[in-house]
């Protein structure tokens, strides 16, 4: 039977009335967008931005949004440096998420998250991922993936009435694992395309095109250490494998010439203290041997040694196994003797080596430690080690 | 439709309005004091979208703007015209310190709706802990409201409607011609609160039973689905 409203609809349709259905058009082959493009309001597309502008506007004003004015300006500053014409119409937030990962909305809005800007080492590695995200945003690949998962189970719907006979549920389960298969390789083919473009961006502005496989190399030896190898499916995986990224991306980089006028590296600058925060929040996460892998690539690159080895010591410390203990001490010490310790180095110090009865020891850095942290919540706490309680 | 076959038709619907719907309320009637009470109408949270073939749902933009006026002003009339005294909610400004919270309480809203529809309306669902009483609050957050706009309780609305696609109503033609296979077309269904900005608690809940009915983008079968909404709100 035919629903009461979907006769309505049709008749007011017939009869012209306002109730006409929104206009779509083909999944692929889409022309790029223009700059100050916004999609005609009867269009599926228009649909598809509103339903986004209302996940921005909670994200605008959301407790999760890292608000640092200089992080928020360089990240501006970088999104049209790579977009160019299309600056005015992306919108960058820094949302605090410990999760290697970065969006764009089809609406032009961009997250990016704080676990990825922890694992960025310069600035062209952060522009490699910002380049790729820009590049969803020219291709209107959200669009494309929503009409193509339309047209997809549009037919499929129809498909399962012509299926009759006992083997109609195995055509049935077949027919939905190839509408799910094609779902996937269509997202692939997007993944590829803005991993070329997302290169072609950045090394147009400047950046350094090696940067983009550096940053997928990243990840497969945290996944490696994590113990979670690369499991590639054929049917469910929307990204290509990370090793044939690799692969293309340095491909891709061989073949640009040096560029011209370099891009400057602003980001350690830019994220200043807020690293650190970022590695409290990484260690928090439970993934022990991941993080253990990240902290350890982040001391031996120079990023903010003495924030790495802190952490990493705070991460063995809490783990608390037989000889982590031994472990957590030596990273403390190690970032005492970095050029910008965090003053919790010392106390790490301090506190394991009064356990150990080390008393002058751990006097001596808790010296250390209320010098560079005078006005120190515990410091009235740590002043009685020192008088002798 | 000529006038009167409409007349006929709306004073058919609202005699069935008793069905149509599923309420609770804790109170008769808004206590008053010297004054009336005041309410607070927040924005209606509404969406409008196309259930496809293949059974998703995608928002048509052009649909929803429009649905929001008309349910703007259909509650407005009916708020009226029933004499309540009420106040309409101004969003704050992005970088007010209540921005927020005052984004937060609509979602919030949706979530405790589906959450007493699930769980008070159905007697075998009903929460051992909530002892058979209807117990159900925003939370103190919602205070924040009564600073925000000088009022006693808030009027929250939620709505999502999905109308077929053409596509799917080619499918339900095809499903019907191949032996009477059911497919459902697009559907109505919406909650609405009064929630009081002293406590949080919400002292009247009315949800619309999901139906293949009504039709948002007119106003005036929006009048229609505010009337089963908003009918028996105590004021």
């Amino acid at each position: 039977m035919i629903s009461r409203r979907a006769f309505s609809a049709g008749l007011l349709a017939c009869l012209g009335g306002c109730a006409t259905h929104h206009e779509s058009g083909p999944s692929s082959d889409l022309p790029d967008i223009g700059a100050g493009y916004r999609p005609d309001p009867k269009s599926d597309e228009a649909g598809l931005w509103l339903k986004l502008d209302k996940v921005e506007q909670n994200q605008r004003r959301s407790p999760g949004r890292i608000r640092d004015k200089p992080i928020n300006d360089l990240v501006q500053d970088m999104v049209c440096r790579l977009a160019g014409a299309y600056c005015p119409d992306l919108r960058p937030y820094v949302i605090r998420v410990p999760a290697f990962n970065a969006t764009c909305a089809p609406n032009g809005m961009i997250s990016i998250w704080s676990g990825l800007l922890l694992r960025c080492h310069s600035e062209s590695q952060l522009a490699a991922v910002l380049g790729h995200e820009i590049g969803h945003y020219l291709k209107r690949h959200s669009l494309q993936r929503l009409r193509n998962s339309r047209e997809l189970d549009d037919f499929a719907a129809f498909f399962q009435f012509q299926l009759q006979g006992p083997a109609a549920g195995l055509i049935r389960g077949l027919s939905q694992d190839i509408t799910q298969a094609s779902k996937s390789m269509f997202s692939r083919d997007h993944e590829r395309e803005a991993d070329a473009l997302g290169l072609a961006l950045m090394a147009d502005a400047g950046y350094a095109p090696a940067a983009c496989a550096d940053i997928w190399r990243h990840i497969k030896a945290e996944d490696a250490a994590g113990g979670e190898s690369e499991r590639f499916d054929f049917f469910l995986s929307t990204h290509p494998a990370t090793t044939e990224r690799i692969d293309n991306l340095d491909e891709l980089a061989r073949r640009r010439p040096p560029a011209a006028r370099p891009a400057p590296d602003r980001l350690n600058a830019a994220l200043g203290p807020l690293r650190r925060s970022f590695m409290a929040d990484e260690i928090n996460q439970g993934h022990f041997k991941r993080t253990d892998n990240l902290l350890t690539r982040l001391i031996g690159d120079g990023i903010d040694p003495g924030g790495a080895l802190f952490y990493r010591g705070e991460l063995y410390r809490r783990r608390n196994r037989d000889g982590d203990e031994a472990i957590a001490l030596g990273n403390y010490h190690d970032a005492c003797e970095t050029a910008d310790p965090p003053a919790e180095a010392f106390r790490g110090v301090g506190t394991i080596r009064w356990r150990r009865g080390e008393t002058e020891l751990a006097r001596e850095y808790f010296r250390r430690y209320l010098r560079v942290a005078p006005n120190a919540d515990d410091g009235d706490m740590i002043r009685k080690y020192l008088s002798g309680a | 439709m000529c006038r009167w076959c409409r007349l006929v038709a709306a004073f058919l619907l609202a005699g069935l309005a008793g069905c149509a719907t599923q309420s609770y309320r804790t109170i008769d009637a808004l206590p008053r004091g010297a004054a009336a009470p005041r309410i607070l109408v927040m924005p209606p949270d509404i969406e409008l979208s196309e259930l496809t073939a293949g059974g998703s749902v995608e928002m048509n933009a052009e649909w929803t703007r429009a649905a929001e006026r008309h349910l703007k002003t259909a509650i407005r009339e009916h708020l009226q015209r029933i004499q309540a005294s009420f106040v309409e909610y101004r969003a704050p400004a992005d970088d007010a310190p209540e921005a927020e919270i005052l984004d937060q309480l609509q979602p919030l809203h949706a979530t405790v709706g589906q959450s007493i529809l699930a769980f008070h309306f159905e007697p075998q669902k009903r929460l051992p802990s909530k002892k058979d009483k209807f117990d159900w609050s925003l939370g103190p957050a919602v205070t924040h409201l009564a600073g925000h706009a000088d009022a006693d309780y808030a009027l929250f609305v939620w709505v999502r409607d999905s109308y077929s696609s053409p596509a799917r109503v080619a499918l339900q033609f095809v499903a019907a011609m191949a032996g009477g296979i059911p497919v459902g077309g697009g559907v109505q269904t919406g909650l609405c609160s009064l929630v009081d900005l002293k406590t949080g608690q919400v002292v009247w809940f009315n949800a619309l039973k999901p139906r293949e009915e009504g039709d948002m983008r007119e106003l005036e079968a929006t009048r229609r689905t505010t009337a089963f909404l908003l009918d028996r709100m105590p004021k």
